[in-house]
């Protein structure tokens, strides 16, 4: 399987990936913060590698939409 | 029954109201001076309202003996967690940067409590946003545990739990977005429920993570629990995840004292495997099993999907969610939030939208595996949790590590309760977990009761004169200060 069909991007980039995330989330961390957001990316991204599955194409989310719940009610909301 | 007013159930102290053998501004004094005897060592409340309270109280008083009580409710003490927005009353979320909020309407559940003649204490101490704790580096000091005030009350709901243990008010409403309804009351020995995705509005209330918050009580027994339940359940036009489901006329209906005819499934894999529990719990849990044999409940082993699973499912969903709510000021002042929150928010920006499609597609395979172990079995028990440790700044990395046994009913968001399960050799409650069907708040709540009333542990409270002594130290120290 080709990267671009790989499921999950898991160990594949470079070091440097944590820049690039961040840089992709228009976010910039000054430390200490910046240090703290390293400690956790780790972990992160084990959580990211095992909710990565080979899921069929017809396996929904637990997303469902139902539009009536939006229309207002005459109240605030 | 309690001869202190403020160790009264609901249920005793409303049969009490009624008679005219109680007034409710008696009631409501007493709690306040609980509260101003222990709460500088407990720290229960982030924002009492003493004032408000008595002006209820009286009022209730009023309409009581003109009229007789309203319902169950009329004149009792109860809390809110300070992420519920109260109008005119500061809603802080325990967050720096909520300092000065102050909302313009009351969420769903306390003009639900406010028309059942409830009368509002305060806003009870909570995690930050009601995530990550307890932390030091946020608006308040974080709460004790009332069985032993160098122990954690565990969270978010800590003020709540910590404040009803030791009679400081008779009813409290929390959330529970992996556990934070269960784990407290688990941690200081009351009754807590998580009722179903969509049962209780969580209009106004601060949010955590949408897809996975929910609202509900927590008191001394599960009688107390069936009574708020009554008052705060229901559809909610206004909350988008609001259900279209029946409530029952009174969940009390359910309280038949006994188990027979129900099947009682026990997860075995998560505790004997996944996450182990040390042995005095698991003494403690095969005892409880027993009393739930006993009480005519037919009791068996069953396979879930693996507790990590579960775990990682919600902690990816609940990071991208949390992020989402909290960019902004993460990007524009973050030295606004705590630590705690701010490493688990942080976790948010280095997720894409293929993560949290992928973690909802888990989240589907979890719950749709969960509903159908719940055919075969009634209900499923198990702890909630170890009895509390040492109150002290959580480890970041078990944000990310710890496997909870609550955030499964979280994820699938079937209804799950806490009941105490007796004491340790500290002396620190153990819990008993019991969860049941979707909307099947009945079943769940009837197993809580039946258990509670075939063993002796509601008997037994906090040593109040133990947290009044120390809170007269800590104000002789403040004053030295």
């Amino acid at each position: 399987m080709s990267d671009f069909l790989s499921s999950s991007g898991a160990g594949r980039k470079g070091p440097d990936e944590l820049s690039v995330l961040l840089a992709q989330a228009d976010f910039e961390l000054p430390e200490p913060y910046l240090s703290e957001l390293r400690d956790a990316y780790a972990h992160v991204q084990r959580m990211k590698a095992r909710v990565h599955r080979n899921y069929r194409y017809d396996e929904e989310p637990a997303h469902v939409f139902h539009p009536r719940t939006f229309e207002p009610t005459g109240g605030p909301r | 029954m309690s001869s202190d007013p403020t160790f009264l159930t609901v249920a005793e102290a409303s049969g009490l109201i009624a008679a005219r053998a109680l007034s409710p501004v008696e009631l409501t004094e007493a709690c306040l001076a609980r509260q101003a005897e222990v709460d500088d060592v407990l720290h229960s409340f982030i924002t009492p309202t003493p004032e408000l309270a008595m002006r209820q109280a009286r009022e209730a008083e009023a309409e009581i003996m003109r009229a007789g009580p309203r319902g169950p409710l009329h004149g009792i003490p109860y809390t809110l967690k300070d992420i519920f927005e109260t109008a005119g009353i500061r809603t802080t979320g325990q967050s720096r940067s909520l300092a000065d909020y102050v909302p313009a309407a009351d969420c769903y559940v306390q003009t639900a409590l406010a028309a059942a003649g409830g009368v509002l204490l305060g806003k009870t101490t909570t995690w930050e946003f009601a995530h990550g704790g307890p932390s030091w580096d946020v608006f308040s000091p974080p709460a004790c545990n009332p069985w032993n005030t160098a122990r954690h009350p565990a969270g978010s709901s800590s003020g709540s739990a910590a404040g009803l243990a030791a009679g400081l008010f008779l009813a409290t409403i929390g959330s529970d977005t992996g556990g934070s309804i269960r784990q407290p009351a688990a941690a200081c020995g009351t009754a807590g429920i998580k009722p179903t995705y969509g049962r209780v509005s969580r209009r106004g209330v601060l949010p955590n993570c949408f897809s996975h918050d929910h609202v509900g009580p927590l008191a001394w027994t599960c009688e107390d629990l069936a009574i708020l339940m009554n008052v705060i359940a229901g559809h909610d036009a206004m909350d988008p995840g609001s259900a279209r489901e029946p409530v029952p006329a009174d969940y009390r209906d359910a309280l038949c004292g006994d188990l027979r005819g129900l099947t009682i499934g026990v997860p075995w894999q998560w505790m004997d495997e996944e996450a182990p529990i040390s042995a005095s719990n698991r003494q403690a849990f095969e005892a409880a099993l027993d009393v739930l044999e006993g009480l005519g409940a037919s009791v068996r082993g069953v396979t879930l999907p693996p507790l990590a699973e579960f775990n990682d499912s919600k902690r990816i969903i609940a990071m991208a969610e949390l992020f989402s709510i909290h960019q902004a000021t993460l990007r524009a002042r973050p030295d606004l939030l705590g630590s705690s929150l701010r490493y688990r928010i942080m976790g948010g920006a280095l997720l894409r939208a293929e993560d949290y499609v992928q973690a909802m597609r888990m989240r589907a395979n979890l719950t749709a595996a969960v509903q159908q172990v719940l055919r075969e079995v009634d209900l499923l028990v198990l702890p909630c949790s170890e009895p509390a440790g040492p109150l002290q700044e959580g480890n970041p990395e078990s944000l990310f590590t710890a496997l909870s046994y609550t955030a499964p009913f979280n994820v699938s968001g079937n209804p799950a309760l806490s009941v105490c399960n007796g004491f340790d050799a500290d002396g620190m409650p153990f819990s008993l977990q019991i969860a049941g069907r979707l909307f099947d708040e009945s079943t769940v709540l009837r197993a809580g009761d039946a258990y509670e009333k075939a063993t002796s542990w509601r008997q037994r409270r906090p040593d109040v004169g133990v947290l009044a002594r120390q809170a007269a130290q800590a104000r002789q120290q403040a004053t030295t200060v």
